[in-house]
C-alpha cells in the first residue's frame, strides 16, 4: 500500500520518477545502514509531498512528513514534523510533534506538541506541554497535566512567538531507520 | 491591572485595552477551581494560544469545539427543519455523551445564534450538564453589537480581553434573562453583572 521510494534523507535531490535505485537504498525498513550512511547526523528523514503511505509507520529517527500518511505513526523517542504540505490521517505518537500541515487523528507527545500557525489539527492531544500559535486551527481536546508540564507555561509562550519550525534534535546514536508496514 | 497589560503585550494583543474587562463572574468561577481537582472544560469558540496556556495550570481536559462560526452560519428556515438543525449541531460538537462538563465557555454564543440553533445546542449539551456545571457567557443588552463574534483571550491573571470581531455593528437580539432561561431549560442564571463596557456577563449553572 505504500511506495518504497518514500523515505529519503532531507536535502537530498529528489529522484527522477523512473529512478528507483537511489530511493530504495534509503528505505529504513529494508536497508537502513547503507541508506543512512550518507545522511548527516541530526537530519530528519522526509516523506516527500507526492508520496502516499497507508499502514503503520514506526522508527527510531526524526521524521518529516510532507506527503500523505494514513494509519498510524510511532516515533516513541524521536521528533515528528508534519510539514506545510503534510497530511496525516493517523494516530500519532512521538517524543515531540510539530505540526505545520494537516493532522486528523489523536496525538500523544511524550514531551510536547507544537501546532504552528499554518497547522490544522482535528483530534485529541495528550502531552505534558502543548503549544499553539496564533492562527493555528485546532478542534479536539487537550489533556492538561500541570505536574508533568513543569514550567510549561513559560515555554509555550516562547513558542507562540516563534514562527520557524524547531530543528530536530540530534540523536545520540546514528539513525537506525524508519519502518513502514502496510 | 498591571499584570493584565503585561499579558496583553506578551500574547500580542492590541495595544489598546479599551475592551479589556474585569469580568467578575469569570474570575469568581476561576477562584473556585481547585488546582488538585480534575475538570472537563468545553470552549465552544476557536482555539486561542493564551487560553490554552491559561488552562495548562489546571488538571483538566480542555475540549475546543471551534464551532461558533459554523453555528452562526446555520440558519433556520423553510429548507432547514429543527431535526436537521439538531443533527448538524450534534455533528459540530465533540463527542460528549459520556462526559459531564464542569465549565462551558460560551462567550459570544448567546448573541449570534438563531433561536432554534441555540435551543438545539443547549438540548444537545443537556446530557453533559448537571448541577455542578457552570456556563459563562456575555450578552449584549443594548441595541447593537459587532457584526461578527469577538475573540476572547484570558490573561495570565485571569482577566479577559474582548477583541471585537468587527467595528461594524448590527442589531443585537438583546436577550433578557427570562428569555435566555427559556431557551436554556437545563440551566439557570446563577449571577449576572452589567459590566462597565455595557456587556452583560452571565454565569449559569446546571439544574
Amino acid at each position: 500500500m505504500f511506495d518504497k521510494s518514500v523515505l529519503k534523507p532531507q536535502g537530498e535531490k529528489s529522484p527522477k520518477p523512473d529512478d528507483k535505485t537511489d530511493t530504495t537504498a534509503t528505505l529504513g525498513a529494508s536497508g537502513p545502514a547503507e541508506g543512512y550512511a550518507t545522511r548527516p547526523r541530526g537530519d530528519a528523514a522526509t516523506i516527500g509531498p507526492s508520496i502516499r503511505i497507508k499502514g503503520e509507520l514506526s522508527g527510531e529517527e526524526d521524521l518529516t512528513i510532507e506527503g500523505l500518511v494514513e494509519g498510524s505513526v510511532n516515533l516513541e523517542k524521536n521528533h515528528l514534523t508534519i510539514g506545510n504540505n503534510g497530511r496525516v490521517h493517523a494516530d500519532v505518537r512521538a517524543k515531540t510533534v510539530t505540526i505545520l500541515g494537516e493532522l486528523r487523528g489523536d496525538v500523544a507527545g511524550n514531551e510536547k506538541v507544537v501546532i504552528r500557525k499554518s497547522g490544522n489539527v482535528r483530534g485529541n492531544i495528550v502531552a505534558p506541554r502543548v503549544s499553539l500559535e496564533e492562527g493555528a486551527m485546532f478542534k479536539g481536546s487537550i489533556e492538561m497535566e500541570p505536574n508533568k508540564a513543569g514550567a510549561a507555561a513559560s515555554s509555550t509562550r516562547t513558542d507562540t512567538s516563534t514562527s520557524s519550525a524547531p530543528k530536530p534534535s540530534k540523536p545520540e546514536e546514528p539513525p537506525k531507520g524508519v519502518e513502514a508496514r502496510a | 491591572m498591571a499584570s493584565s497589560r503585561a499579558g496583553a503585550r506578551r500574547f500580542g494583543a492590541p495595544s489598546s485595552l479599551a475592551n479589556e474587562t474585569s469580568s467578575p463572574l469569570f474570575r469568581s468561577l476561576l477562584d473556585r477551581m481547585d488546582e488538585h481537582r480534575r475538570y472537563e472544560i468545553l470552549d465552544l469558540g476557536a482555539a486561542t494560544p493564551s487560553n490554552i496556556d491559561f488552562f495548562a495550570r489546571y488538571h483538566c481536559r480542555l475540549h475546543i469545539a471551534d464551532c461558533l462560526n459554523q453555528l452562526v452560519a446555520l440558519k433556520s428556515g423553510e429548507e432547514t427543519t429543527e431535526t436537521q438543525i439538531r443533527q448538524r449541531v450534534k455533528g459540530m460538537l465533540p463527542p460528549h455523551e459520556d462526559l459531564r462538563f464542569d465549565v462551558v465557555l460560551a462567550w459570544d454564543v448567546l448573541n449570534y445564534l438563531d433561536k432554534p440553533v441555540l435551543r438545539a445546542l443547549m438540548e444537545d449539551l443537556a446530557t453533559s450538564v448537571d448541577r455542578d456545571t457552570q456556563l459563562h457567557a456575555y450578552v449584549y443588552p443594548r441595541q447593537t453589537m459587532p457584526i461578527r463574534p469577538s475573540r476572547f483571550r484570558i490573561f495570565p491573571d485571569g482577566g479577559l480581553h474582548i477583541e471585537p470581531g468587527s467595528q461594524e455593528l448590527c442589531p443585537s437580539p438583546c436577550y433578557r434573562q427570562p428569555e435566555l432561561e427559556k431557551m436554556m431549560p437545563n440551566l439557570v442564571v446563577k449571577r449576572s453583572v452589567l459590566l462597565k463596557n455595557g456587556i452583560q456577563e452571565y454565569l449559569f449553572r446546571g439544574k
